[in-house]
């Protein structure tokens, strides 16, 4: 198996939860996959605080950021990880159902690495799902000290 | 001249003493006397005040006290050694009665000399003209003794045996007799001769004439007379006609000056009738209301539109104040008003408010002083301009501006809501769509194959919904957008544009035959992208509705017209009855079911949208399988002139962006092809 490289995967709905690990499975990247539920959770597992202070060491090789989620939105987690030094590096990428030009426009001010819209077609969704996922996780080369499996 | 003389006795110079040794000399007193004379005119003076004053009045006494002094020596036949307390007569000088004594008519008019230093200051009338006539009074005893001297009458000279008078004595007492008189040249008779009136000018030239023409003329009979030219009675004739033809030149020339002095008066007088029925008529026939009030608020004068409004008469209302008119807190106001336009001696502006039959009018007065001659002002006009109307409308906008921005902030509101609104549905509708088709798309890869044929038919049924789901929300929120989207509107290439959409329409419809047909397609303004999304609906619309014809034939045009360009496409598909052309432009208006055409209903809405946000129109013609055309205009950028426009031709105006095409404009040349 490849060195598998871990995901972040910060979404609210299970539905898009369970389609997004269905469509990293087909490429065989969903058991790199943790899944957050909101933004302060995403937080607590980078900074290794509250349920996840005792994980290993480590960043993730990608950040899959929903931008619509409960307590801390997606822009919040992305300003904070973009301005902390320690953090800064790690790519995010906005995974949302939004084409506002607004989120979009936010987005990138706030140094996303990506921005892309869920397509409501289930194939397309697959494709784009799985193309970021082998791109992040497995082709791009992520910044020292990300975490292995 | 007194201190001339003076001069003469210290030095001892008989010509500046008496003239001439056959004279009588100016006794030093009456130099002395003649300085203390000129010192009070001066010091009297009407600048003078204070000490130098008082010091002047001290020098008129002493004067008056000089003459009284020489005059009881006369009257009472002592010697109070004055005569010579100064100078003793030389012995070479002409004998007199008492020598170095001044002569008794000398000493008389320097008692009234002095009388009238005293008394010309005064501001009392009377004692003004007691000093006018005692000035006068000694102004005609030295003419007299003048003239004794010019007619060489030893007995005009002096009194009986007394002393003589000098003839420069005389000469003196002349001159300060004219400058005591012309130092109060504002009262008593000396007013009527200073006058700037016909009087005074009458006074001024005839008095020198009256005095100096029978001296020259007497002079002249006597000279002629002595030297044995002419006898008495020849003397007296000739003078008397002399003196005729002389006084009837001068009063002729007089008559003519006052005439034509006269006439100007005339004149002006006529001007400023003229000029006063001018203001008056001016004054009357204003809609303004129009007062003049003295400073302590009397009425002067009112026009017409006052005494109409107020019912109230110009006559009547003289002589009343705003108090005996107007309610008192409105009368305090107008007083008030007035009050401060004295204060600051200028016009001000005030709202004044004055009760009418309807209710209380506001007026807007400007206020301003009158002012006499002398600059002071002596009265305060009032013009006062009704504008109640105006305060009315005023408010009325200054009201519906309120509630316009009322409006706008609720709109704004409105539009803040739809926003969040589209956001939310962008977002949270969706979501479950895309569940729905991922779910359904895993139910059909993992699980087709415990379903029988109608179960796979019912997953695809659900499949092409939720599909046709995500488009219809993907097209309505970009409907929804096309409204708050910016707009930059640049010079276009209409004919590129076309191209590359039906390039477009032709590569998706590959198999499918076309003819195309462009013709006048020039360059429009509006925004690139915009005007893309536009053609893009338009001439995917005559492809979809020509999708039955075995060649479609698309024409796009352009042509100018007024202020507009007008762009159309026909069409030769299936065109539509003009009964539902009205519903053509709504949004999810389809006039076709979706098997026979696909669509969502949203694009000639939005081309709509798009035009109207430029300012244009848009309309179709159709017919029932006779195709159809679809058109737009856009406004030409302002004021252009280019294609052999006429310059004058107006552009029509871009507010026409009604739903209904526009009533042709036969008088407009047409131009462009």
């Amino acid at each position: 198996m490849n060195h598998l490289r871990r995901i972040l995967m910060a979404e609210d709905s299970d539905a898009d939860a369970e389609l997004t690990l269905r469509a990293l499975r087909e490429h065989h990247l969903a058991n790199g996959v943790i899944r957050v539920r909101d933004g302060a959770e995403a937080l607590d597992y980078l900074y290794r605080r509250g349920a996840f202070a005792s994980r290993g060491e480590g960043s993730p090789a990608v950040v899959l950021l929903d931008l619509k989620m409960p307590k801390v939105d997606g822009l919040e987690v992305l300003g904070q990880i973009k301005s902390d030094p320690a953090l800064s590096s790690i790519p995010v990428v906005i995974l949302t159902s939004s084409r506002e030009e607004v989120d979009l426009v936010e987005s990138y001010r706030l140094r996303a690495n990506a921005y892309v819209v869920k397509p409501v077609d289930f194939g397309q969704f697959v494709e784009a799902v799985s193309t970021l996922g082998v791109f992040w996780a497995v082709v791009n080369e992520p910044p020292p000290g990300t975490e292995g499996s | 001249m007194g201190s001339v003389v003076l001069t003469g006795w210290i030095l001892d110079l008989p010509l500046l003493k008496s003239l001439a040794p056959r004279f009588v000399t100016m006794k030093a007193n009456t130099a002395v006397a003649f300085v203390l004379s000129g010192l009070a005119l001066w010091l009297t003076g009407s600048q003078v005040e204070g000490r130098a004053r008082r010091l002047g009045r001290v020098c008129a006494a002493g004067v008056a006290l000089i003459g009284l002094v020489t005059l009881s020596e006369y009257a009472l036949g002592w010697n109070l050694g004055i005569d010579g307390l100064l100078f003793t007569e030389g012995s070479g000088a002409l004998q007199t009665s008492h020598p170095g004594r001044m002569a008794p008519t000398t000493a008389i008019s320097f008692v009234l000399v002095g009388l009238t230093l005293l008394l010309m200051p005064s501001r009392n009338r009377r004692r003004v003209v007691v000093a006018q006539v005692a000035a006068v009074s000694f102004g005609l005893v030295s003419l007299l003794a003048v003239l004794g001297y010019v007619y060489d009458v030893p007995e005009l000279t002096g009194l009986a045996a007394y002393t003589k008078m000098a003839l420069h004595t005389g000469a003196t007492f002349a001159v300060l007799s004219l400058g005591l008189l012309l130092a109060r040249p504002d009262r008593g008779f000396m007013a009527v001769v200073m006058a700037p009136d016909a009087g005074g000018v009458l006074a001024r030239r005839l008095l020198p004439v009256a005095i100096a023409l029978p001296v020259i003329l007497g002079w002249l009979r006597l000279v002629g007379q002595r030297r044995g030219l002419y006898g008495l009675e020849l003397g007296v004739s000739l003078t008397a006609m002399s003196q005729i033809l002389i006084l009837a030149v001068v009063i002729f020339a007089l008559a003519r000056s006052l005439h034509r002095a006269e006439v100007r008066r005339r004149a002006a007088e006529e001007g400023v009738a003229r000029s006063e029925a001018q203001l008056r008529g001016v004054l009357d026939n204003t809609t303004a209301v129009v007062t003049i009030k003295d400073p302590r608020g009397r009425y002067l004068l009112i026009n017409r539109r006052y005494e109409e409004l107020f019912h109230v008469k110009d006559e009547a209302v003289r002589g009343l104040t705003d108090h005996d008119l107007w309610p008192r807190e409105m009368a305090d106001a107008f007083r008030a008003n007035d009050a401060r336009v004295l204060e600051v001696d200028g016009p001000l502006e005030f709202d004044e408010v004055a009760p009418h039959e309807d209710g209380p009018h506001t007026y807007l007065s400007i206020k301003f002083p009158l002012r006499d001659a002398q600059g002071a002002p002596y009265a305060v006009c009032g013009i006062s301009t009704d504008i109640t109307e105006r305060k009315r409308t005023e408010e009325e906008i200054a009201r519906l501006n309120r509630e316009l921005a009322a409006k706008m902030e609720e709109v704004g509101a409105i539009n803040r809501e739809l926003e969040a609104f589209s956001y939310s549905v962008s977002h949270d509708l969706r979501a479950p769509l895309r569940h729905i088709a991922g779910f359904v798309d895993l139910l059909r890869r993992d699980a087709a194959a415990s379903l029988d044929d109608e179960g796979r038919r019912y997953i695809d049924v659900i499949a092409g919904a939720t599909r046709r789901m995500g488009q219809l929300i993907d097209d309505l929120l970009g409907f929804a957008r096309l409204g708050r989207a910016e707009m930059t509107k640049t010079r276009v290439d209409l004919e590129k544009l076309v191209r590359e959409v039906t390039e477009q329409a032709e590569h998706e419809n590959a198999g499918r035959a076309f003819d195309w047909k462009l013709e006048g397609l020039s360059e429009v303004v509006a925004d690139a992208a915009l005007l893309r999304v536009v053609l893009t609906n338009l001439i995917g619309n005559a492809v979809k509705f020509t999708g039955t014809r075995e060649r479609a034939c698309i024409e796009v045009g352009c042509r100018r017209e007024g202020g507009e360009d007008v762009v159309f496409v026909r069409d030769n598909g299936v065109g539509f009855a003009m009964a539902y052309v009205a519903k053509l432009f709504g949004v999810f208006q389809r006039l076709h079911r979706q098997e026979e055409f696909p669509g969502s209903g949203i694009g000639l809405a939005t081309v709509r949208r798009i035009v109207h946000r430029h300012g244009g129109r848009t309309w179709a013609e159709g017919t029932v399988d006779g195709g159809a055309t679809f058109t737009f205009s856009l406004p030409t950028a302002a004021r252009e002139s280019e294609a052999g426009v006429p310059a004058d031709v107006e552009p029509r105006s871009v507010e026409a962006s009604g739903d209904s095409p526009p009533q042709a404009d036969h008088t407009t040349q047409e131009v462009g092809t």
